[in-house]
């Protein structure tokens, strides 16, 4: 005999299918036994009550009925009576009339067995008596004529319970019956809410499992509308949250500057959200706002007030905005508001959880993936004219020198130096010299091949530029053209037209030289010769004296 | 009483050829009257009955009425009447009887009661002797016999063998406690008369006689007699009944002496 612990544990390790059958089976089984015994119980009463005033009817008619026969010793006519009553009446198993004025008060006349109507003579009231095993109610009536005081005789009347047990047990028979009915009905009623329960959780708990095993592209095929549907919905939205972030961070390794990513990792955030999204990042010294998506000016407004508040102050990451239908993420660097990402819903599809926990994650990736690109960007850019500094020009000419050896190639180093800075800017000032500068370095890059070659500051006026896989023909055009452009430039400093040119030395890797160092004192003395030759020039490794 | 009596009805009917109908009475004074009236031909009727019939008729001028035949019971044509004690009572002889209390059937019947209570004023019992005096008509044989054995009398009238008819069932071990103390006088059983001198002349009178006395002796018609209770019919006489005035006459001093609300019957 299991002990009940063992039981519970038992109970406890059932499936839920199992569960929900043996708690059917026992509420089934449980109301069914109740209601059986009560009716039951009520159905005893209820027969006995009948059968007592039955019983006690049939005793007093008969006591008052055969009165005056038993007076004048009319006994065959009274065996009549009886005779016919028990035909009437076959619960009535026993009468027995004793005529009190014989002098043995013999029993005159009677139904039944003699040895029952010997046992119940001395019965004196009605009570259930027990004979052969069975149930009697045996009720007794003095027999006297109305108004006469003397007794003539007695009635005793047996009726029978056995018909109570066979409708108690008929009684039983159909409650059993219907306890099985109720029973099989619990069964099919179990087997259907477990279906309907533990499908969908079946369904659910495969899902989860090939999530887990990163299938983010699985979809829980749940249709019910109850509260195992809205999980498994969320749970797909979170799988698709999952993809989606999944999906960024891998745009987030593939993209190289911060334009990319923001592009790329919002164009796939557009294709999950019903609305719309965008975000920016601030960079540089001036905050240079680079926005990406669709622009949204309350989330901008919100993200430059964040800025401009300092949370440098605090350290804390600041929280983010959050409307009904307008959600937006800061992005936290270093105590500094770098950026942000934002969502924005139509008022009658309010943002939620699930959404507001995408954007979040996409936003701490995008934050994390932004600052590291910010952090490269400013360990290699010159600040004030964007350009690759002179640190990352020396690096840069090591890794193009290592390149051409090894692929038996060759690149052309150009230096280009801004003619008479110093009087500009002894003439209009340092800050005018700086938007010289910056204008020389714009014309610059949009001179050169996009990511192919490598624009530096070198220092001062002086710039360095580093043309992968040109010979010094190719170079000498793209100077060229740099020249020209510089040339072309007007500056407007205090409504005088001001212009500047630079001068531009070219020395070819492995042509001019083999080592670094020798290859840029042997573009700087091009450079110098272009400068000797009255500027505005352009002058290779070949033309130096 | 309808079923039993039309195979009997059938059999006369074709017999006489002339069709007979059952006519019914609620007592002999009925038919006795309706005798009187010449609306019936054939009376079956109790020996009292027959006497105070054919006394009515006596000085009718028309009709007269014959005994033709009675019924054979038992092997007997002739009845008495048994008076029965307990063995236990201590009475051994009619004399005993004095004083003690005795159930009779009713004021009519023959062995119930006439043929018993002449008996015992013939015996010596003066008339207005208490068991005569205080007679308990009990209205059936079988209570007679019962409430002797169950001592609630000390004697009762029964007719010959009575005690054996009623004691069966719960009592058919008790027959042993009860004994014939004594037995009247014999008369014949009830006669079929004949009303004569009207609608049924002497020789359909003699023919329906003839057909009575035939049933017993053809047993195609067993189940005729069989039917009515009868084993035959022999044939009778007016003669025969005579001793039967004697005795109404002294069981009549019973009822002069005492009036009994008892024995006033329809």
């Amino acid at each position: 005999m299991p002990s009940s612990p063992d039981v519970l544990r038992r109970i406890q390790g059932l499936s839920i299918r199992w569960k929900i059958f043996l708690s059917m089976m026992a509420v089934a089984i449980a109301v069914t036994v109740g209601v059986q015994q009560f009716a039951l119980r009520e159905q005893e009463t209820i027969i006995k009550d009948d059968v007592k005033g039955t019983g006690q009817f049939i005793a007093a008619t008969l006591a008052d009925h055969i009165a005056e026969l038993l007076a004048q010793s009319q006994y065959l006519e009274i065996r009549e009576i009886l005779a016919g009553m028990q035909q009437r009446d076959r619960r009535i198993v026993l009468i027995a009339i004793k005529d009190l004025s014989t002098p043995k008060k013999e029993v005159v006349a009677a139904i039944g067995d003699a040895d029952m109507i010997a046992a119940t003579s001395d019965v004196y009231d009605d009570r259930i008596v027990s004979y052969a095993g069975t149930d009697h109610y045996i009720f007794f009536k003095p027999i006297q004529i109305r108004g006469v005081a003397k007794l003539l005789g007695t009635v005793h009347i047996g009726l029978s319970l056995d018909f109570m047990r066979e409708r108690l047990k008929q009684t039983r028979d159909s409650m059993v019956a219907i306890m099985l009915l109720a029973v099989a009905l619990a069964a099919a009623l179990a087997l259907v809410v477990s279906n309907t329960l533990l499908r969908p959780l079946e369904r659910l708990s495969n899902g989860i499992l090939k999530i887990a095993g990163g299938q983010f592209s699985h979809q829980i095929d749940v249709k019910s509308g109850d509260e195992i549907g809205t999980m498994a919905r969320m749970f797909n939205r979170m799988t698709e949250n999952l993809r989606i972030l999944q999906e960024v961070s891998r745009i987030l390794t593939e993209q190289a500057g911060p334009q990319e990513v923001l592009g790329a990792v919002l164009e796939r955030l557009a294709k999950n959200i019903s609305g719309s999204t965008g975000a920016v990042v601030f960079r540089g010294l001036d905050g240079e706002e680079l926005v990406a998506g669709n622009a949204d000016e309350s989330s901008l407004f919100f993200l430059r007030k964040l800025k401009q508040a300092g949370y440098s102050e605090t350290g804390e990451h600041p929280r983010p905005l959050m409307e009904p239908a307008r959600l937006c993420f800061p992005f936290f660097s270093e105590g500094e508001i770098t950026g942000g990402v934002w969502m924005v819903r139509a008022p009658n599809n309010p943002i939620d959880e699930v959404d507001e926990r995408l954007l979040s994650g996409v936003s701490i990736q995008l934050e994390s993936t932004l600052s590291k690109l910010e952090f490269q960007y400013r360990s290699v850019t010159d600040a004030m004219t964007g350009l690759y500094n002179h640190r990352y020009f020396q690096q840069e000419l090591v890794r193009q020198m290592e390149r051409s050896q090894r692929l038996s190639g060759v690149f052309t180093l150009v230096m280009a130096d801004v003619d008479h800075f110093k009087k500009i800017n002894d003439t209009y000032g340092h800050q005018q010299g700086d938007v010289v500068l910056r204008a020389v370095a714009g014309a610059i890059r949009k001179s050169m091949r996009g990511k192919v070659d490598v624009p530096c500051r070198y220092g001062g006026e002086e710039f360095g530029m580093i043309l992968p896989d040109t010979t010094i023909e190719g170079a000498k055009i793209f100077a060229d053209r740099l020249r020209v452009a510089v040339e072309e430039l007007t500056f407007d400093f205090n409504g005088e037209a001001v212009k500047c040119t630079i001068s531009i030395g070219l020395a070819t890797f492995p042509d001019a030289a083999s080592d670094k160092r020798l290859l840029i004192e042997v573009a700087d003395r091009a450079l110098y010769t272009a400068k000797e030759s009255g500027r505005n020039r352009v002058k290779t490794y070949k033309d130096i004296s | 009483m309808y079923r039993d009596h039309q195979a009997l009805l059938d059999y006369l009917s074709a017999g006489v050829g002339e069709k007979f109908d059952l006519q019914l009475f609620a007592g002999y004074g009925d038919m006795v009257r309706a005798i009187r009236e010449g609306e019936i031909e054939l009376a079956w009727l109790g020996p009292l009955a027959y006497l105070d019939a054919e006394d009515a008729l006596a000085r009718h001028p028309k009709y007269k009425l014959e005994p033709i035949v009675k019924p054979k019971r038992h092997g007997n044509t002739y009845y008495a009447s048994e008076i029965i004690v307990r063995k236990d009572s201590g009475i051994d002889s009619v004399g005993q009887l004095a004083g003690k209390r005795m159930a009779f059937v009713d004021t009519q019947s023959t062995a119930g009661y006439l043929l018993a209570a002449a008996h015992l004023v013939q015996s010596g019992i003066p008339v207005n002797d208490p068991i005569l005096r205080d007679r308990h008509f009990v209205n059936q044989y079988g209570n007679v016999v019962l409430s002797v054995l169950f001592d609630r009398y000390d004697a009762g009238a029964v007719f010959e063998g009575a005690t054996a008819v009623f004691l069966k069932g719960r009592e058919k071990d008790r027959k042993a406690e009860l004994k014939v103390l004594t037995q009247s006088d014999s008369v014949p059983y009830e006669p079929i008369a004949a009303v004569v001198g009207g609608r049924l002349t002497d020789a359909q009178a003699a023919r329906i006689q003839q057909l009575f006395l035939a049933l017993s002796m053809d047993t195609t018609y067993a189940d005729i007699l069989k039917k009515i209770q009868v084993e035959g019919f022999v044939v009778s006489q007016a003669r025969e009944y005579e001793p039967i005035r004697r005795i109404v006459r002294i069981v009549n001093q019973i009822r002069d002496e005492e009036p009994d609300p008892h024995a006033i019957q329809p």
